[in-house]
């Protein structure tokens, strides 16, 4: 009896010290239900760094071609002409671009295109922070940096969720907002052109862009006169909206929107300068003269079922393009 | 026997467990650093982990990375990340472990791409094992391939093999021609590691995985421990039987003290060389008694003591015989049993009939003789004994053993074989009265040898005080048995008139049953006539006795002889 149990004892001994650890098996974590970022603040901040000197390097060289890399979209027609600008010999024409970021809006996403947001610290000549879209076309792509827009005074931006956690990207048609990213530049458009005779004239809340177009429409109106007739047409621009949830469930919508200003003179010509000269390579228009703006809009758009206005938070408006006789 | 095998068992299994816990830490001890590796499929340049392979051993893994040419590339990402980026180009995939040395890897081919070109639509496709010549130079092909798509201008900008260097979707990333390696701490989440060589004349890269490992021995104690416990176990087992079996061993020489008087009986069949062993043997175990006692007082005597030949010559110097001092104890004792058990074997055939006699104590024995002569002197021989051996009993015995043997030798010489000795000694002692010679022969011997028999009765008797027996051999045992009625008999007037008139063929029967009679028993002085008397027996009383006594006796010798075998 004894006997049998020490035998049982050894056995099981040399069986365990036989057996001893099984070997590893990889046990990966869950797929998330909740689908984390798609970068993580560090690799935003690497992917900012990157791109700052990127655009160090075209700024200094003033050569557009250099920012392929990193910079695509408006971004990269407004930084061309901003070059042909400082090339002319306009020092402000470049907008500098702050590297550190203040806000991180990180998509949480594992699909293609991504984009993120970014709000950046005030820039050193004490103007208004910028609001830049990233975006990455595919895995094996770069992100760069698709806009750049200035955040109007005393403006508010939404709050988003921590950079950690991500925010839901959102489709240019989601129905998840009062007013889907497609449509919120449309509308924009129309109030635009329509002024306050829009049927979304009060949908939007009052903003410097808005009022500027027109100011600089009716000045142009002012100077052509008698001389000629002037004509202004608003389009979304082909490059298309990005969109990303803030915190509310709304969402930050970055729209573009191509204005098209046609001057015909009449018999008369027109001293033209600054900007639109140096682009023209002209100062002196004698029959027509058409002037392309891109502009970079951002709205905060609120979330599906709310009666709140959508808010214009900042814009770039720029010529891109000047042509003329 | 069982149990010794099972302590022996314990034993060895201690050792086993032992050398199992040892082993365990030492030999089987894991490595301190487990590292695995695996060669990427050829016509593959890059290399992913799936997810949680990274952790999988431990929690820190150092990615070592090695091509034979060209730049190898570790990138660390999401798995969701790194495997988008692989997209549907041919890769390796490590899945886990084949062994504790080996990663275990799957190929996935490569996807067919949504590609205008028809060259790198293909290529990719029957790059998989489909074409061996595809398979073989996979990276050449495909390099070439994508050389005439980029000519065509269709094809994407990729030239040579995917480089995932610098994409931002790695977390972390690591680069450098030959090798290099790139350690990481696993962190929540789904992590994968994409290792790629670059260049114009990647291979496929070998990757290795290396996990430190906590090495723990777990079995090394507890092996120790219940090994040395078992091991503890046998061993007590082991003492406990042999004290056992020493004391039982004691035991029996305890209740056979009879045995050396016995021989002192059997001299008288025995040639001269016989008795000198046979005298050797008994006092053989005399001196080992004491050597041991000496020793270890308090342990029981030992089966045999070599140092008893100091002794032997020393002490026993008057009895011992050359054979005893020059054969050694050993020898002394084999040659002293086997002597014995000849004596036995010679003795019982003549004495079957006289066994009976043989049973009564040598007073008794005095009126075997007699019943020739005078009835009347017997009587006095059995009281003269009993008067001079008073105390030790088994003094006595001795003493008188010797001398009734030959008393009796002495009337029956014309046909009895008895040493000359003792036929002298008889002769001596019987003096004139040749009829009736057993009453003064018994009692003259005791005389004689009184003062040395005394000094060998008082060592018994110190010995005897201790609990060990005298005698060496159990083999006197069984005699002694049936011999004790006779001493009780020589002690208790009852007894000795049984016995008397046993001797006088009257109601032997009814007297010897009283085996238990244990006082007279340790004397063992009967057990002597037993082997002894039968030569004499016949010649002399025989004739009359015989009958009664014989049936008892006779059987009685053979059983303790077997009873001993058995106890061995």
């Amino acid at each position: 009896m004894r006997a049998a149990r020490a035998l049982v004892a050894a056995l099981l001994l040399a069986t365990l010290a036989a057996c001893s650890t099984p070997l590893p098996v990889p046990q990966p974590d869950a797929v998330p239900a909740a689908t984390p970022p798609g970068l993580s603040p560090a690799q935003a901040e690497r992917v900012l760094d990157e791109v700052a000197d990127t655009l160090a390097e075209a700024d200094e060289a003033g050569d557009a071609t250099l920012l392929e890399p990193r910079v695509t979209g408006p971004a990269a027609t407004i930084r061309a002409v901003e070059y042909a600008l400082a090339a002319a010999g306009d020092e402000d024409a470049v907008t500098a671009i702050p590297p550190g970021a203040q806000t991180l809006v990180l998509p949480t996403t594992d699909t293609w295109p991504r984009t993120f947001f970014v709000v950046t610290e005030p820039p050193e000549d004490l103007q208004a922070p910028l609001l830049l879209t990233l975006t990455q076309e595919s895995p094996r792509d770069q992100y760069r940096l698709w806009s750049w827009a200035r955040l109007f005074p005393g403006v508010v931006m939404p709050a988003t969720t921590e950079p950690g956690l991500g925010s839901a990207p959102v489709e240019p048609d989601s129905a998840d907002l009062a007013v889907p990213p497609e449509e919120v530049v449309a509308r924009y458009v129309d109030v635009l052109t329509h002024r306050d005779e829009s049927e979304y004239a009060e949908a939007f809340t009052p903003d410097p862009l808005r009022q500027g177009i027109a100011q600089t429409k009716d000045a142009f109106v002012g100077v052509v006169g008698q001389n000629g007739s002037l004509a202004e047409t608003y389009q979304p621009d082909e490059a298309g909206t990005l969109a990303i949830a803030t915190a509310d469930g709304g969402a930050i919508v970055v729209g573009t929107v191509r204005t098209v200003t046609t001057i015909t003179l009449a018999d008369s010509t027109l001293k033209i300068a600054d900007q639109t000269a140096v682009l023209l390579g002209s100062d002196t228009v004698r029959s027509t003269l058409e002037i392309q703006w891109l502009s970079v809009v951002a709205f905060a758009v609120p979330p599906a079922g709310s009666d709140e206005p959508i808010t214009v938070l900042g814009a770039e408006h720029s010529r891109v393009q000047v042509t003329g006789s | 026997m069982i149990q010794r095998a099972l302590a022996t068992l314990l034993c060895l299994l201690g050792a086993a467990a032992i050398a199992l816990g040892v082993a365990s830490a030492t030999v089987w001890r894991a490595d301190d650093v487990l590292v695995a590796d695996a060669q990427a499929a050829p016509g593959t340049t890059m290399v992913v982990t799936e997810p949680g392979v990274l952790d999988m051993a431990a929690d820190e893994v150092t990615v070592t990375a090695e091509v034979e040419s060209g730049t190898v590339v570790i990138a660390l990402g999401r798995t969701e990340d790194v495997e988008a980026w692989v997209g549907g180009d041919a890769h390796t995939r490590v899945t886990g472990l084949v062994d504790w040395h080996v990663l275990a890897t799957t190929e996935r081919e490569a996807e067919p791409v949504d590609e205008p070109t028809e060259e790198p639509t293909e290529e990719p496709t029957g790059e998989p094992t489909a074409e061996p010549t595809a398979t073989a130079t996979p990276p050449a092909d495909e390099e070439a391939a994508e050389g005439e798509a980029e000519d065509e201008a269709e094809e994407p900008e990729e030239a040579g093999p995917p480089d995932p260097r610098g994409s931002d979707l790695w977390v972390d990333e690591v680069s450098g021609r030959g090798e290099v390696s790139f350690t990481w701490t696993a962190r929540d989440g789904r992590w994968s590691v994409l290792v790629a060589a670059t260049g114009p004349d990647a291979g496929p890269p070998r990757v290795a995985l290396a996990w430190p490992q906590e090495v723990t021995t777990p079995w090394l104690w507890p092996g120790v421990g219940v090994g040395s416990l078992l091991v503890l176990l046998g061993l007590a087992w082991w003492v406990l039987m042999l004290v056992a079996a020493r004391r039982a061993r004691t035991a029996a020489r305890a209740e056979a003290p009879a045995e050396p008087q016995l021989e002192p009986v059997a001299t008288a069949g025995l040639t001269r060389r016989q008795l000198r062993e046979l005298e050797a043997q008994r006092a053989r175990p005399r001196r080992e008694h004491r050597d041991l006692h000496e020793r270890f007082p308090l342990l029981v005597p030992g089966p045999r003591a070599p140092k008893a030949t100091e002794a032997t010559a020393a002490e026993e110097a008057a009895e011992a015989t050359a054979a005893a001092a020059t054969e050694g104890a050993d020898g002394g004792e084999r040659r002293g049993r086997r002597a014995r058990r000849r004596a036995a074997e010679e003795a019982p055939t003549p004495a079957a009939p006289g066994v009976p006699v043989a049973t009564i104590p040598g007073p008794v024995r005095a009126p075997e003789p007699a019943p020739e002569p005078s009835p009347e002197s017997a009587p006095a021989g059995p009281g003269v004994p009993v008067a001079t051996i008073p105390g030790p009993v088994r003094a006595s015995a001795l003493g008188a053993a010797p001398a009734p043997v030959g008393a009796p030798a002495t009337p029956d010489g014309p046909g009895s074989r008895p040493s000359r000795r003792a036929r002298r000694e008889a002769a001596r002692a019987a003096g004139a009265p040749p009829g009736a010679p057993g009453a003064p022969a018994a009692a003259a011997p005791a005389d004689e040898d009184r003062p040395e028999r005394r000094r060998r009765g008082l060592f018994r008797r110190r010995e005897r005080e201790r609990p060990e027996p005298a005698p060496a051999e159990p083999t006197p045992a069984p005699p002694a048995e049936p011999a004790t009625p006779p001493a009780v008999q020589t002690w208790t007037p009852t007894a000795s008139a049984d016995a008397w008139r046993r001797a006088w063929g009257l109601p032997a029967p009814s007297a010897q049953p009283p085996a238990p009679g244990a006082p007279g028993a340790t004397p063992g002085t009967p057990a002597g006539p037993t082997t002894a008397t039968p030569p004499w027996t016949p010649t002399g009383t025989g004739t009359g006795t015989p009958p009664a006594g014989a049936p008892p006796a006779g059987p009685d010798e053979p059983t303790p002889r077997r009873r001993r075998r058995d106890d061995r």
